[in-house]
């Protein structure tokens, strides 16, 4: 009852302020309070006014539209600022929003639950709206997922991610089907923070779109230039050192396996390479010196399936070779995508695929390995010096995490709009950076965490309890500022030395009857390739080249890309 | 009277087969012992079995599992989840059982299959939930204890068991006049000790390792049992929590030990009932009853 | 002659000899029906393309789509024979070594080390399958425990789960290591409910303590092993993935894949979608029902004890 008349009051006022604002006084009064709020911000004072221009030009989204009011935040200094929201804040009568989160169980700590974390509390104190976060159990949150459109009711917010945990049929049949509801219209009057990033880069639209152009939900976003490529093939330097090898000399194939061997015949390592049981690295790291995956690939705008080229077979028989010199262990097909911690302490690899922030010695240093350990990620190897790969873990702005707006919402507006200020300069630079001593200002004028995360015992925890753990427009550098000048090297020498052109975006999307036909096809390929390709190193696979890609094709490999190709070309075409 | 020398040697043998066998089981339950009060960087480099704690005895991993003060509460809920699943089970159980023993029960086989056909066929997890929900249990206690608080397993047993109970005492007492659940409580009951000491075994481990219906049924924490809350610790700190939470998962040191403390957390309680009720299970039927 | 009672008055004397029944056993179907008949009519997304939104009753109906997909996998044979390799496997070792194991610890003088044994013996089955998989996997990799065991004989002292050939092994002994305390519980309380006037018969007639297990103790043991055996063969199709996710990879596929370990892999692929693994589930049940009906006829035959 007390929602039913919220929501009754907060579309009066909305009546009230666009019969208000039609003529062109508004408009004035909101560029007005943005070049107040110019002057008292510092950094974000420009990029404001951008906004404000492209609401006022009436791009895309219709920004201008009434239905925008100006709230008053408390910014990370403490000062009061206004900005732009989607209703007015804070809320006459407190709405209550559920939020299904799936987060880690360390990002709780000592917390009861997520919503007692100081940003959270910080946003309703501004807002007057009580989040209650769903979490399901740990590792059911498949099931708890698919169950989600069991209940009677589905929770305010949802969580998504692209690709994993999505509803089967892609989220343009979920609108459909009556669960989320569609955003497009919406997000211009009561999102305008959101609209403003969508409209300022043309790729996070295209990405962020469906093929119709409908918006559908919230991504998490990266700020600026977005999350470059994090994570690759590592080696240890200190193991390099004593073979005469530096880590810039590791740029061929051939280069790789004149260090392997050496590191191998010094005793240092007796199986110096890491890989995992499907043959590859993580991200195919690898394979992409032979302009292959072991997965789809894209080839200026046409999908070839990787392991049906050439290049594919080159690499597994160098591997194999690599296989018999002992070069890789001969269990490998016991492991998983990086080293178990005990045979990292015990030194057993020299390289293997890591995460850039679990480079340099920060993480491991702190485990009891040797004291020179020094972990830098290295060029992703090619055939001849001076050729770039193209397969590697993609640079991000756009991530996989998505959240919706469910139709059981009875306060969609509120919703929205509340989704809406995470992607707002000032309430982003709070969820980035955390209130109080939770963060330092630098000299150039950006902000970096404080000991009170860096520093604590429980640095996820503390994550959790201070800042969002992942801050919905997230600002990657606030993880970069903590990085040491090992790991600052390693993603300079991935991203040096190869790009991601081969990758296919993973905003491509499918229809419920193309996406069934194609996971029914790719079932029995996929468990074919792992399988052959494991064995193929191994050296007891009952396939050769030919036969390998024969079967491939025979299982239908063909009409998958046919179908994968479709949904690419309809993503081009956004 | 003296013991032939083949039953000397067979009981030799015996004890040093039961040894062995004791041994292989004792082994790895003292190496989790040992691995949960262990260094943890020593253990993490350590291959093969543990006779006794690396390094210095180090209470890290008990104490990680246990300042989530929910592990109380867990426990609390466990004791009252399987009490009451196991009352509401074992008598369920002993009236189906009976009834399905008595050989002048007309419908005894068509029963039988019926509920053994439960066994066999699942509709699977959507029908069930939909059904809860529609029985509006959603997020109570009830979603936890009674789906599944009756075994068609242990029924069967304890059918079988009942049947094998002498004709002879059974119609003593219905010639004396006793109704059927009279002659359940007076001599069904008290000549099988034995086996439904073992079925109630059964159903406490049933109910106390069970998680699954309280994960996809109720979405309060206050109400989880042990069991799901130390699943969420150990996945949390295993490699495979470690890749849900992609590169902002570590597992600091003292977690591995998590891993293991949180085994002997639950293992405890069993170690400590099972002695006590070991000696029912070999009370067999009562004898001379039948003896006027 | 006399004309044989019609089924209605068959059934009106029934109800009055057995009316206590009929009333405790009310609750009993009222609760089968209700938790198990009513979603077993979720079997039918089995034949259907289910949408949760749609229901049952307007999902498209697509007969056997799921079936033949399944069948028509180019490794439905494999997986069908890895299945059933595994589960009878494990009761071939299983039920006599459970059996023997009773026997033995029953021939015990002395009540402190029988108890003894029996505790520890009975533990291994509460350690969660996480850490048994750790440790199974800790003493099987090269140079492990048990490796450089096997190697004495073969040689090589290789990882032996990364061997096709013996990852069925692995998988069936480490389950027996861990379920065999807790599967005599249930002979060892057959075994004391044995009427101890047998053995003094069959004392005077001169058996021996050998003799008289043949004689007394298996027949009455008889009973209790054909439901266990009953009830184990039920199930011969549900080999559970979870332990085997722990422990397969893609280089032993072709012996470790089973039904349910494909379906969770390929099911993971399409997201939220039950129909194909409903049907596939339906396909296990239905092979299931067979094996058991057979198992209880048989068992019938030879041994005048069955289930039902």
């Amino acid at each position: 009852m007390k929602k039913r008349m919220v929501s009754v009051l907060l579309s009066l006022t909305m009546v009230a302020a666009s019969i208000a604002g039609c003529g062109s006084g508004s408009t004035g009064t909101s560029a007005g309070t943005d070049e107040a709020v110019a002057s008292e911000k510092t950094e974000d004072a420009s990029e404001k006014t951008d906004a404000a221009d492209a609401a006022q030009t009436g791009d895309s989204y219709e920004a201008a539209d009434a239905g925008i009011f100006t709230s008053t935040f408390t910014d990370i200094e403490g000062n009061e600022v206004q900005i732009q929201t989607g209703v007015q804040f804070p809320l006459e009568e407190e709405v209550t929003l559920t939020f299904w989160y799936p987060v880690g169980w360390n990002f709780i700590g000592e917390m009861n639950a997520l919503q007692d974390g100081e940003v959270w509390q910080y946003l309703k104190e501004m807002t007057n709206v009580n989040v209650e976060f769903i979490h399901p159990a740990e590792g059911t949150e498949e099931e708890a997922y698919s169950l989600l459109y069991a209940s009677d009711k589905l929770p305010d917010i949802l969580y998504s991610d692209l690709g994993k945990r999505e509803y089967a049929a892609g989220a343009a049949a979920a609108v459909t089907d009556g669960y989320f509801l569609d955003l497009t219209d919406m997000i211009g009057k009561y999102a305008p923070n959101y609209s403003a990033v969508l409209n300022s880069n043309e790729q996070v639209a295209k990405d962020v779109k469906t093929d119709d152009g409908q918006v559908l939900s919230f991504f998490h976003i990266y700020e600026g230039i977005g999350k470059a490529c994090n994570q690759g093939p590592s080696v240890r330097e200190e193991v390099l050192a004593q073979v005469g090898y530096k880590p810039e000399d590791l740029v061929t194939y051939d280069d790789w396996y004149d260090a392997l061997t050496k590191i191998k015949e010094a005793g240092i390592c007796e199986t110096p390479l890491f890989i995992s049981k499907k043959g590859v690295m993580e991200y195919n790291e690898l394979t992409g010196g032979y302009g292959v995956a072991q997965d789809f690939i894209n080839i200026d705008g046409t999908i070839k399936y990787g392991p049906c080229e050439p290049g594919y077979m080159e690499y597994v028989e160098m591997m194999n070779k690599w296989h018999d010199e002992g070069l890789i262990d001969s269990d490998f097909a016991l492991n998983e995508r990086d080293p178990e911690e005990g045979d990292v302490i015990n030194g057993k690899y020299a390289a293997w695929w890591s995460y850039c922030s679990w480079n340099g010695d920060k993480k491991w240093g702190a485990k009891g390995v040797a004291d020179d350990f020094n972990l830098i990620g290295t060029a992703i190897p090619v055939k001849t010096k001076g050729e770039k790969a193209h397969y590697r873990c993609p640079d991000t702005i756009v991530n996989n995490y998505n959240f919706h707006i469910t139709t059981d919402c009875e306060n969609p507006e509120v919703a929205i709009a509340y989704m809406d200020l995470f992607y707002n300069d000032v309430v982003a630079l709070i969820a980035n950076y955390g209130l109080g001593d939770t963060h330092v200002k630098n000299d150039d004028g950006t902000y970096s965490w404080s000991d009170k995360i860096n520093g604590a015992e429980d640095v996820y925890a503390a994550r959790g309890k201070y800042v969002l753990p992942n801050a919905f427009y997230e600002n990657y550098d606030r993880v970069m500022d903590s990085w040491t000048d090992a790991q600052k090297v390693s993603q300079q020498n991935w991203l040096d030395t190869s790009d991601s052109a081969y990758v296919v975006p993973l905003y491509i999307s499918m229809t419920a009857e193309e996406n069934e036909e194609f996971a029914s096809i790719m079932g029995d390929i996929t468990t074919f390739v792992e399988e052959e390709t494991a064995k193929m190193i191994a050296g007891n696979s009952s396939y050769d080249g030919d036969s390998f890609v024969a079967k491939i094709k025979e299982l239908g490999i063909d009409r998958a890309i046919e179908l994968k190709q479709a949904a690419l070309d309809r993503y081009n075409a956004r | 009277m003296k013991n032939s020398l083949s039953r000397n040697i067979f009981v030799v043998c015996n004890t040093i087969i039961l040894l062995l066998i004791g041994f292989c089981s004792v082994a790895p339950i003292w190496h989790v012992f040992c691995a949960s009060v262990s260094d943890p960087s020593q253990l993490l480099a350590y291959n093969g079995l543990l006779l006794k704690p690396l390094g210095n005895i180090n209470f890290e991993g008990y104490r990680m599992a246990l300042k989530n003060g929910s592990i109380l509460k867990g426990y609390i809920n466990t004791l009252i989840y399987v009490t009451a699943s196991t009352t509401l089970g074992l008598a369920g159980s002993i009236v189906t059982a009976y009834a399905l023993s008595r050989k002048d029960f007309m419908w005894k086989s068509q029963v039988t299959f019926l509920l053994a056909f439960t066994m066999l066929f699942n509709g699977g997890l959507i029908p069930t939930y939909l059904l809860v929900r529609n029985l509006k249990l959603l997020n109570t206690v009830w979603a936890i204890i009674l789906p599944n608080c009756l075994s068609v397993y242990n029924i069967m047993i304890l059918k079988t068991s009942f049947s094998s109970l002498p004709d002879g005492l059974v119609d003593a007492a219905r010639i004396d006049g006793a109704g059927h659940f009279k002659t359940i409580t007076s001599v069904v009951v008290p000549c099988s000790k034995g086996i439904l000491s073992v079925i109630g075994l059964f159903y406490v481990v049933q109910n106390w390792n069970s998680w699954f219906h309280t994960a996809i049924y109720v979405t309060e924490r206050k109400l989880y049992p042990l069991q799901l809350l130390l699943r969420e610790i150990v996945i949390m700190n295993s490699k495979s929590g470690l890749e849900l939470a992609g590169e902002n998962g570590e597992l600091s040191l003292s977690r591995e030990l998590v891993k293991y403390a949180v085994i002997v957390i639950s293992i405890l309680p069993m170690m400590i009932v099972y002695p006590f009720i070991q000696r029912y299970f070999v009370s067999g039927v009562m004898l001379g009853s039948i003896k006027e | 002659m006399v004309k044989r009672k019609s089924f209605w008055e068959r059934l009106k004397r029934d109800f009055k000899m057995n009316k206590a029944i009929y009333i405790m056993l009310l609750p009993v179907l009222i609760y089968f029906i209700m938790y198990h008949y009513v979603p077993m009519l979720g079997l039918v997304t089995a034949f259907q393309d289910y949408k949760i939104k749609l229901g049952y009753f307007k999902s498209p109906f697509v007969g056997l789509k799921h079936f033949d997909r399944f069948f028509g996998s180019m490794y439905f044979v494999r997986l069908l024979a890895n299945t059933f390799a595994i589960s009878l496997k494990d009761i071939f070792w299983s039920f006599p070594l459970t059996i023997t194991f009773a026997l033995l610890l029953n021939e015990v003088g002395s009540k402190r080390f029988k108890s003894v044994i029996q505790t520890v013996t009975y533990l291994p089955y509460f350690i969660s399958m996480i850490v048994v998989c750790g440790l199974v996997m800790d003493f099987t990799k090269a140079g492990g425990m048990i490796s450089s065991l096997v190697g004495l004989f073969t040689g090589s002292s290789d990882s032996l789960l990364t061997n096709p050939n013996y990852f069925q092994s692995i998988f069936v002994w480490s389950g027996i290591w861990q379920g065999l305390g807790y599967g005599t519980i249930i002979y060892i309380s057959a075994l004391a409910a044995i009427n101890p006037e047998l053995y003094e018969a069959a004392k005077i007639d001169g058996a021996n303590r050998w003799k008289q297990t043949i004689h007394v103790t298996i027949p009455c043991l008889i009973p209790t092993i054909v439901v266990m055996l009953v009830l184990r063969i039920g199930s011969i199709m549900s080999v559970s993935y979870q332990k085997i996710i722990l422990l397969y990879s893609p280089a032993v596929y072709e012996k470790a894949d089973v039904i349910s370990s494909y379906v969770y892999r390929v099911g993971l692929q399409e997201g939220t979608e039950y129909s194909f693994s409903t049907a596939v589930g339906l396909f296990q049940s239905v092979v299931n029902l067979i094996l058991i009906v057979a198992a209880n006829k048989i068992s019938k035959k030879l041994t005048d004890s069955s289930l039902w």
